[in-house]
């Protein structure tokens, strides 16, 4: 449950820690996906979701910079770009952002899981975990 | 649509006059139930204003009573508090007033 009725997105959303069910970090607040009537007058837009990770990211990188991380994203992702988390998963809003759902179970963690599965993985004795 | 297409927008008043960027942007926690979370945010206007690094540092909040020298330099830009419903039309880069649109000057968001 939201403890806060009003808020300012850039001050109170935008780059807080996400943590998951667990407590885990499962990434950074980076955009926000908003459902907007096509006239905007007719309707408030409503917050649906969050966006997270290097291309939701871009779009606030201005230039040559914020396109190559957006291409760099879209070729490392075998899902939809950026990924998301839908704000029924969201369960408190405070100095960070916490979610009902596991970070394994979020598209958030793609990047972490990319790099475990593609270099980490390959690193002679990663498989075996320590005792 | 997403935040960042706002953010940072020039918004211009019917008339055609600038009236700054938006700073930031107003959630009510007022829309249909979303879940665990409750009732879902809807954005209910716009904070425009000129000055971002004041703004940033939230020396245009009243509670903010110094450092003085950096109050008195960017404590005193003009910010209007604008309602989502007086929108006419939101482009790229760019957010345009209708004409009956009666922006708000504030000193801070009520945060």
């Amino acid at each position: 449950m939201n403890d806060r009725r009003e808020l300012l997105a850039g001050l109170h959303l935008l780059d807080h820690q996400i943590l998951d069910c667990d407590g885990w970090a499962a990434g950074k607040v980076d955009d926000l996906e908003l459902d907007v009537a096509a006239d905007p007058t007719t309707a408030l837009p409503v917050v649906t979701a969050i966006l997270s990770g290097a291309g939701a990211l871009s779009r606030r990188l201005e230039g040559r910079l914020g396109r190559w991380v957006e291409s760099v994203d879209e070729r490392l992702a075998s899902d939809r770009v950026p990924s998301q988390i839908a704000f029924e998963l969201v369960s408190e809003i405070a100095s960070h952002v916490s979610v009902t759902a596991s970070r394994d179970d979020l598209e958030t963690g793609r990047g972490e899981r990319w790099t475990r599965e593609r270099i980490v993985g390959h690193i002679p004795g990663a498989g075996h975990a320590p005792e | 649509m997403r935040l960042s297409d706002i953010l940072g927008s020039e918004v211009f008043a019917a008339d055609g006059s600038s009236l700054g960027h938006v700073r930031d942007v107003r959630l009510l926690a007022d829309g249909p139930e979303l879940g665990a979370f409750g009732p879902a945010l809807r954005v209910h206007g716009i904070l425009v204003g000129r000055g971002s690094l004041g703004a940033r540092l939230g020396l245009g909040r009243p509670e903010m009573r110094g450092p003085w020298l950096l109050k008195r330099v960017f404590g005193r830009r003009a910010r209007h508090l604008v309602d989502w419903g007086d929108i006419a039309s939101v482009q790229e880069g760019e957010i345009r007033l209708s004409a009956t649109a009666s922006p708000t000057s504030i000193g801070s968001p009520s945060a």
